[in-house]
């Protein structure tokens, strides 16, 4: 693999342990001042893994070019990373979390970290953020709040694709749900976690989902400091992958935010 | 087995994963398999799967590459102005380098779903280390009026559709009679299905089969030459209707002359959005490649 790579690159790895490893790729910050903290960007899962890949690249890219150092990286049983796709489970997905904020801190030696998330992978930044005591920032872009709802969601989804569903598996869209998942899932309520996430938080929102002021009151009670930003606009998640839409004001806003927190 | 990322090309902005095989199966008079992206998706493919097809063809013995064209997934744009037809094949080339510097491999398998199909076509045409392609729902291969052909054929069955609902649907006649009807699109739908079959069969269809037999004979020239091909459609997909024309009846017999391979996954759409079409497909492309391994 090719190595000792410029600053404004991209540096495509395999990192963690060496029996589930993981597949990530490192932006070197351009040149100028590097900012004291990592940024680590969390995918959702499934077909909105794909359809959010380019954005998230592309925020990539315009956090580096400010100064951040950047890993995105696949979860496992995700993307590039080892594991087939009905091997996923929040557990592990939240030691990979962890395995990759390590992993930021090894190679641009911060001990600040902004874990970035969409959808199911905000969630997970939240529940890193609660369980390693150790996030000072947080951006949780449309998070799943409410599990439930969003395996009602992902069920509806599969009904209108006519996929095959059962007891043990359920297609959606191509990607297995597999009952461990469905039971991991009924689990998440984001309300519910009674303790501090990380010092800043912001909260994205481009669709309307019961709670999303309640999970703004419930954070602030926790001692973050919030900020929330509205962008009403396309889905990216719902997109066809054909159309991979970047949606621009969304980076810029989370671009613009953590270079005001991280200055 | 065992994977590994890569930048490559010359400009080292091309981000490649190679899988390789567990040592105890590589076999090492054995082709390596390129996967080409399916349009913009990154080189995970629709649905993943072509990650857990390159597995698949690691735990045969095969050594896998799949990689993200310039502009696609993670691999950095070009900053020349070369078109993507042109660098598409170019890259398949670096990557074909890469392969051969880094594994020591040969011969090589391009297997491409979409656009990626088309490029594998055009790469193996330019390159004899291609000796084999897997072409996935592959639409007109830059065949432009067997393109604009099928579109059309399409909206006319389209509007036929529509029309035929509309006929025997009694809010549709309410609609007309009271003034509510788009009257422009009802005109348009009729025009169109009267003109359609003229045009065609004046103009289009000849100009088409020119075409289609210039396809078909590129097809048979590098059957000739050796290159085995393997032409897979899904059949609710709409590239369904590309190999309707070109190949017509013949596409029942799932056919197969040793060198060409036409195979029709039942009950799959165009990317495969389904595990039990995906295991259809996977099962097709292991029995049409598992000879390389006895041979």
């Amino acid at each position: 693999m090719y190595t000792g790579m410029p600053r404004g690159c991209i540096e495509p790895l395999y990192f963690g342990i060496p029996s589930k490893p993981l597949f990530g790729c490192y932006h070197i910050p351009q040149s100028g001042p590097t900012r004291d903290c990592g940024v680590v960007l969390c995918y959702p899962m499934g077909q909105e893994y794909i359809r959010s890949h380019r954005a998230f690249r592309q925020l990539a890219v315009r956090l580096a070019d400010v100064g951040f150092p950047v890993l995105r990286f696949d979860f496992y049983g995700c993307g590039d990373s080892s594991g087939d796709c009905d091997q996923g489970e929040i557990h592990q997905w939240l030691t990979d979390l962890s395995t990759a904020v390590d992993e930021i801190r090894r190679r641009c030696g911060f001990g600040k970290i902004c874990l970035v998330g969409l959808r199911l992978g905000g969630t997970l930044a939240a529940m890193a953020g609660a369980t390693r005591g150790d996030i000072d920032g947080l951006v949780l872009w449309d998070a799943v709040s409410d599990g439930k709802a969003y395996l009602e969601e992902l069920l509806a989804f599969a009904k209108r694709k006519r996929s095959q569903t059962d007891a043990n598996q359920a297609d959606i869209s191509g990607f297995p749900l597999t009952p461990c998942m469905r039971t991991d899932l009924e689990h998440i309520d984001l309300l519910a976690i009674p303790k501090k996430l990380a010092d800043n938080i912001l909260l994205i929102e481009s669709h309307q989902e019961a709670g999303e002021g309640r999970l703004k009151d419930q954070f602030e009670r926790m001692g973050s400091y919030i900020d929330d930003q509205s962008f009403p606009g396309p889905q990216i998640w719902r997109e066809e992958p054909d159309s991979s839409i970047v949606p621009v004001q969304i980076l810029q806003a989370v671009v613009s935010w953590i270079s005001e927190v991280y200055p | 087995m065992r994977e590994e990322a890569f930048l490559f090309g010359h400009t080292r902005s091309l981000v490649g994963i190679v899988t390789d095989p567990p040592k105890a199966v590589r076999g090492h008079n054995l082709p390596a398999i390129i996967f080409l992206n399916a349009g913009i998706v990154h080189r995970v493919g629709p649905n993943r799967f072509y990650v857990k097809m390159a597995r698949r063809l690691a735990a045969m013995g095969f050594v896998v590459l799949r990689f993200d064209f310039s502009g696609i997934g993670d691999s950095k744009a070009r900053e020349d102005t070369l078109p993507f037809d042109k660098s598409s094949v170019s890259e398949v080339q670096e990557a074909i380098n890469t392969l051969r510097e880094a594994r020591g491999i040969a011969r090589f398998i391009l297997i491409g779903l979409c656009s990626g199909a088309v490029i594998a076509f055009q790469t193996a045409w330019t390159d004899p280390r291609v000796i084999g392609t897997v072409l996935i729902n592959g639409q007109s291969y830059n065949n432009k009026q067997l393109h604009v052909y099928v579109k059309n054929r399409q909206t006319a069955q389209a509007y036929k559709e529509g029309i035929s609902y509309s006929f025997y649907n009694r809010k549709s006649w309410s609609k007309i009679l009271t003034g509510h009807a788009n009257y422009l699109s009802i005109i348009k739908s009729v025009v169109f299905l009267i003109s359609f079959p003229l045009i065609s069969r004046f103009t289009l269809q000849r100009k088409v089969s020119s075409e289609v037999d210039h396809f078909t004979r590129d097809l048979h020239v590098l059957a000739e030459r050796g290159v085995r091909l393997l032409l897979i459609y899904s059949e609710q997909g709409r590239d369904f209707e590309y190999l309707k024309v070109a190949f017509g009846h013949q596409i029942h017999q799932s056919k197969s002359d040793g060198t060409l391979t036409i195979e029709v996954i039942p009950q799959a759409d165009h990317t495969f959005d389904s595990l039990s079409s995906q295991d259809h497909l996977f099962s097709v492309v292991q029995e049409w490649i598992h000879p390389m391994i006895q041979h």
